[in-house]
């Protein structure tokens, strides 16, 4: 095996799974995944909210783990396997995350919902039935300036509930 | 009643639904219509956002917080793969200044350009923009123009520019001063003569950056051949940077149409037009392509308008029992580099609401505006009313503490009694309706006061620092007999009902209280009812979505269309039951006749029959649209108690948050459950501003807050769980009863944590005279106490 | 110092860029592959490995590598494994497998208390334990820890591989003991006897922050209560991770009780050196925040240690 080798300004042809279809895209190096899943997939609910990884609006899951999607070069994740909000619902069906996030008033501007959703995804993966300590903990990277997060924990109490009591929600969801 | 903070059971956040009033959806907590979108990834935000042909901008800025240019040169720039063009402060001779005040006894006017021309005064200015087709080239062009500058020297601290003798940020003004105003109201030297103390205090309100979630950002086009500019922009106020851009640009108001998209928070910082909005617009027009350019988090700290930059000094006149007989204030509020009309709001509204809920007789209150190198203020959450609250309520705490009172009592003593409403203040404000002492005992009740306070003792007795902070607070909103609000219904053929609204809202959630109103109004299920805002060509005018006004008018303007759609609906269906239409009712999707509802007709057919003149009553126009512009009779005042519960950490001087509690009185509710976020957002941007936030600059104007990892905002960990409940006092002065709720946390939230925490260090008897609370303060202030232990 | 403001330091506050510049991308198959391509491109390439600490100063701009060599698909940087009396831990381990890790938990909880208190659990998820160390922030939580345990550091480069002492990794600010060329390939840390243990303080303007202050502590005490090993690493109170010498010596041989506790805390702010910063407080509060936080640090590690003898 040889280094894969993506000089500077050309574009590179990636392919990913994403949401459980396989995308192909063009990406220079320096592209974060940020950018190349809004712009060149065009899913744009990610977003962008500090640019530092600070604020986890931008976050994904990204080969089973969430990450701030902008800490990461796309050419990253070349051949990965990436869930992001537009994944989360499965046949029209929302996930129980979106659901809980509905029913409790879980956001106000939904700026920061799509990251703050795969934050508790990944969460509920590890820990499918965290305290409330547990869930502020959980999403402590991600920032939200319209809540007081009172909400958004008691959304992701209904969505951890909900996930338990229905097995069809178990399998992963990328 | 179980007293852990947990426990207690608040509206329906423990799914207890409270029992609407009467039938229908006002007074309900129904979900928002908009979360379906939002929750999947699908709002359109401004980034979001794609035009063919789009190319996108990136601004070159001052590193230096005061310079004179001495040359620009973007010859490079073009010969970069990829560059569209590149625009200097030259290239914009056509075009307009940005707002400032009008001058007057009082103000001071300030030029100022789009791209800085000759000086720049705050770091972040900018000097000059380049397009290219995607952003990253843009960074890589914008690194490529090349500016010389001659560092002037800067003045940064607001009492410094009072000085004589300090640099000047605007070389034609002889001062730093760009307004300044003297108030008196009674007899303010025989107060002082009375009193038996008097208490004197320096406070101040530090620079906050409103951050929302989502940054600034604007996408241009201009269509030639109709020779029409169309922008999507974040604004609060569509038709505001209409027309603003219309006179800057020199193109008609007919010519410029706004949309403002999705828009992830907005907090004030999103109302005045930004010097890139003029910058992006021209560039499209002068360009022919569409341009787009989306504010970094770093630039959103470093140039989007700051809040709060005010520094108060306070004197209070005291008697024995505690009342107070007079105040003298000076606010000195941090304009930044230009007296912008937003800057100058802060302090002004603070000068007129510095007294809050008490009857002080006597006051006189100054103002001084002051021009400093760094970037403008404008309003955030609040403007002037969180500063306000925060010197008479921290006044009022200071003042028990010395008198030995509880500051309950304190407060008991001082208040506008019931009785006294409509009352005129010395702020020169009459105050609709209150009742803050059944609202102070439902928060005493709510917190179970008096066992805080027993755990309070049992804490000291343990050696811990607890502390418990109380502020009851009002302020002014439903903004103003000056400032409709507007909207407009139309039923559909089919009998759809779309309401259009005036400003843009931004995650408070309009769609759905609107939809609950009009509902009602018409008898029809909310599923019918669609709400629309956000574009110029929606409504023949519109203002800002701003300053806590939008229940109180844009929902009274909605409900005032409706009902006269219903009249209008009322006279067909009089025609196509053959009744009165004074005794016909709109219920379930039908309307009734009272005597006899057998006679009834669909609300659908009635809508349809408004299209068919045939079909309608003589002389009545077809078509269903009604359009109303809603002028308040006067503003309207919320008020409220909040409790707050801290521990100080006195080896660290660490501030924990254990408990708090919220009891606020803003009139009628339409829907509970969006009220309650509204409270619970803004007690944590006031908890944000008493325990983190900070912007902060070094001594000569470089910003040391640019990013999230230096601009804290709060997470998770900042507070705990929120307890809150409400009174309900409706006011007088608007068809709906509501006044307001979305600064109210925020104004209440930043004293009620400090009087908390003073109160855990009152072994010390310091006072707290500096935000945010930071553990190192608070440890200076316990290890200069002289009462340091151990 | 904290990153950010020197990065403003060094890269002037005008520019307000949040991009990458241009780089060539290499993702090597195998470590050799990645040693040969560095000393290829030298100073002018930078080794990926999280990203975490990169990937962020590039896009202020003020590292902007020519050359970017991507560790991730080098199989066999990512373990945490004890063998022979030693904790070995692949360059590639990040902070999530740090703190789930059963051999963490049970031979060096200290390292798992240090992990979880890294940024937030995206980063966590992300963040390499090799780049972290590699990076030399001397806010980085896991220096203090590593400093604790006296743990060695395993360089490969083109004429093999050496082993550095934790002593002698932390260079300066941003600079590690890694030569032009090296690349940190794995984390050995000596497995603590019996009798042992940690604790990772740290104190912070905020969850997830950047330290103000920060204390990672290990000891190991014999049958009879006395000190037979300390080790003391402080964060953010120098110009790189710090090892409290004084502190050590100060418990060392010593039955310790709330006195020699109080001495160790005493002499650990001696042994720190903290410069002040507009944002998290004065050299003189961070360096009595050091005594606060040794002190408390050593009380919940003795604890520890009693309860494992």
């Amino acid at each position: 095996m040889t280094a894969l080798i993506y000089p500077a300004d050309a574009k590179v042809r990636l392919e990913l799974t994403v949401n459980g279809e396989r995308r192909v895209g063009e990406a220079e190096p320096r592209m974060l995944l940020v950018h190349f899943i809004r712009e060149v997939l065009g899913l744009t609910g990610t977003h962008v909210g500090c640019d530092t990884s600070n604020c986890g609006a931008c976050t994904v899951v990204l080969n089973g783990r969430a990450v701030k999607s902008c800490t990461v070069f796309a050419v990253q994740a070349n051949g990965g396997s990436l869930l992001t909000v537009e994944g989360l619902a499965r046949k029209g069906r929302l996930h129980p995350i979106q659901e809980g996030f509905w029913e409790k008033h879980g956001l106000q501007c939904g700026y920061c919902t799509p990251g703050m959703m795969m934050a508790a995804y990944d969460l509920l993966q590890k820990s499918p039935n965290p305290t409330e300590e547990e869930i502020r903990r959980g999403i402590s990277g991600n920032l939200c300036r319209c809540t007081g997060y009172v909400k958004i924990v008691e959304a992701i109490e209904y969505a951890a509930q909900k996930l338990r009591s229905d097995p069809s929600w178990r399998s992963g969801g990328d | 009643m179980d007293m852990s903070a947990t426990s207690v059971v608040v509206g329906e956040r423990r799914g207890v639904k409270p029992k609407p009033e009467k039938e229908g959806f006002v007074g309900k907590p129904l979900k928002r219509v908009e979360d379906l979108k939002l929750v999947r990834g699908l709002g359109g935000f401004i980034g979001d956002l794609k035009v063919e042909g789009m190319v996108y901008a990136a601004f070159v800025r001052s590193p230096h917080a005061h310079a004179r240019i001495v040359g620009v040169d973007s010859s490079d720039v073009l010969r970069l793969d990829g560059v569209i063009g590149v625009l200097t402060a030259k290239d914009l001779g056509g075009v307009g200044n940005l707002p400032t005040v009008d001058e007057d006894a009082e103000k001071k006017p300030t030029p100022r350009r789009p791209l800085a021309v000759d000086v720049t005064r705050y770091v972040g200015e900018a000097v000059a923009v380049v397009l290219a087709k995607d952003r990253y080239t843009a960074e890589d062009a914008a690194e490529l123009v090349r500016v010389d500058y001659e560092p002037l020297e800067a003045v940064v601290d607001v009492e410094e520019a009072l000085k004589p003798g300090s640099p000047l940020v605007h070389d034609h003004l002889k001062s730093n001063v760009c307004y300044h105003s003297v108030n008196t109201v009674g007899d303010v030297e025989d107060a002082f003569a009375k009193a038996d103390h008097v208490v004197s205090l320096r406070l101040v309100n530090q620079r906050l950056a409103p951050a929302p979630l989502e940054t600034r950002g604007i996408l241009a086009s201009y269509d030639r051949g109709n020779g029409e500019l169309k922008v999507w922009a974040t604004t609060q106020d569509p038709h505001g940077l209409r027309d603003t851009l219309a006179s800057i640009l020199g193109l008609p108001q007919s010519g410029v149409r706004v949309i403002a998209p999705d828009m992830g928070g907005a907090f004030g910082s999103k109302i005045s037009v930004y010097p890139e909005d003029v910058v992006v617009s021209y560039a499209a027009i002068r360009f022919n392509r569409p341009v787009k350019w989306v504010e970094t988090r770093r630039e959103n700290i470093v140039t989007t308008t700051h809040g709060r930059g005010q520094v108060q000094y306070v004197e209070a006149a005291v008697r024995a029992d505690g009342r107070i007989l007079g105040l003298r204030v000076k606010i000195i509020s941090d304009s930044g580099a230009y007296n912008t009309p937003g800057a100058l709001d802060n302090p002004t509204l603070t000068a007129q609401m510095f007294t809050g809920e008490y009857d002080i007789k006597a006051a006189r209150v100054e103002v001084y505006s002051v021009l400093t190198n760094k970037v403008p203020q404008d309003a955030y959450r609040g403007a002037g009313r969180p500063e306000a609250a925060y010197l008479i309520e921290r006044t009022m705490n200071v003042i028990a503490r010395k008198l030995g009172m509880d500051p309950i009592d304190i407060r008991r003593i001082n208040y506008i009694p019931r009785e006294a409403f409509p009352y005129t203040t010395p702020g020169g404000l009459t105050y609709d309706l209150a009742d803050y002492e059944a609202n102070l005992e439902r928060a005493l009740e709510f917190s179970a006061y008096t066992r805080l306070r027993r755990e309070q003792g049992e804490a000291r007795r343990q050696g811990r620092l607890m502390g418990i902070g109380v502020a009851t607070w009002t302020e002014i909103c439903g903004f103003g007999p000056g400032l409709p609000q507007t909207a407009a219904v139309t039923v559909t053929p089919a009998g759809e009902v779309m309401v259009s609204i005036g400003g843009h809202p931004h995650g408070q959630g309009h769609h759905t209280p609107i939809a609950q109103i009009v509902a009602d109004e018409l008898g029809v299920d909310i599923g019918r009812v669609s709400v629309r805002h956000g574009d110029t060509a929606l409504l023949p005018w519109s203002s800002l979505t701003a300053g806590s006004r939008s229940a109180a008018l844009t929902g009274s303007a909605a409900l005032l269309s409706a009902r006269k759609i219903k009249r209008k609906m009322s006279l067909i269906a009089s025609k196509l039951l053959d009744s009165d239409s004074s005794e016909l009712v709109f219920s379930d999707g039908f309307v009734y006749s009272k005597s006899n509802p057998s006679r009834k007709v669909r609300f659908e057919e009635v809508a349809d029959a408004a299209y068919k003149p045939w079909k309608l009553p003589e002389g009545l126009e077809p078509t269903l649209y009604e359009y109303t512009a809603y002028t308040p009779p006067d503003y309207v005042f919320p008020y409220g108690t909040h409790i707050a519960v801290v521990e100080v950490d006195r080896d660290t001087g660490e501030v924990e948050v254990l408990k708090y509690f919220a009891v606020d009185d803003i009139g009628r509710v339409i829907n509970p459950m969006l009220v309650e976020g509204q409270v619970h957002g803004g007690i944590m941007q006031g908890a944000g501003q008493a325990l983190i936030e900070e912007v902060a600059y070094d001594g000569g104007g470089q910003p040391l807050t640019q990013s999230f990892a230096e601009y804290l905002i709060p997470s998770t960990q900042t507070l705990p769980n929120i307890e809150w409940t409400r009174t309900e006092t409706p006011t007088p002065r608007n068809p709906l009863g509501v006044k307001g709720v979305g600064e109210a946390g925020t104004i209440a939230a930043t004293p009620t944590i400090v009087n908390a925490v003073e109160d855990a260090l009152s072994e010390y008897n310091v006072v707290v005279d500096r935000m945010p609370l930071r553990a190192d303060y608070i440890l200076s202030l316990i290890n200069n106490s002289g009462k340091r232990q151990n | 110092m904290e990153t950010f403001i020197l990065v403003f330091k060094v890269l002037g506050f005008g520019d307000l860029c949040l991009y990458p510049a241009s780089f060539e991308y290499y993702a090597p198959a195998s470590l050799d592959e990645a040693i040969d391509l560095l000393n290829k491109h030298r100073e002018e390439a930078r080794v990926l490995a999280g990203g975490h600490s990169l990937i962020p100063m590039m896009k202020l701009r003020v590292l902007r590598p020519a050359y970017v060599i991507d560790l991730n698909r080098v199989k066999g940087l990512k373990y945490i494994e004890e063998k022979g009396g030693e904790i070995r831990i692949g360059a590639l381990t990040t902070y999530y497998d740090v703190i789930t890790s059963d051999i963490v938990k049970r031979r060096v909880p200290i390292l798992a208390e240090c992990a979880s208190v890294v940024a937030d659990p995206q980063v966590r998820n992300w963040g390499t334990i090799g780049g972290s160390l590699s990076h030399c922030d001397p806010s980085g939580d896991m220096g203090s820890s590593i400093l604790a345990l006296r743990a060695k550091m395993v360089a490969k480069g083109s004429s093999g591989e050496r082993v550095i002492e934790s002593d002698d990794w932390f260079v300066g600010s941003f600079q590690s003991a890694l030569k032009t060329g090296e690349i940190l390939r794995e984390i050995v840390i000596p497995t603590p006897k019996p009798g042992s243990g940690g604790a990772y303080l740290k104190l912070e303007r905020k969850a997830g922050d950047y330290a103000i202050a920060a204390v990672g502590v290990q000891v190991t005490l014999d049958g009879s209560g006395s000190c037979t090993y300390a080790g003391i690493g402080l964060t953010a109170v120098g110009p790189t991770n710090l090892r409290a010498k004084k502190a050590e010596q100060a418990l060392v041989g010593r039955k310790v009780d709330d006195r020699v506790i109080e001495e160790a805390a005493r002499a650990a702010t001696e042994d720190c050196r903290p410069t002040d910063d507009p944002l998290r407080g004065s050299a003189e509060y961070k360096r009595a925040m050091v005594g606060v936080l040794t002190k408390r640090a050593l009380n919940k590690a003795l604890a520890d240690a009693k309860r494992s003898r």
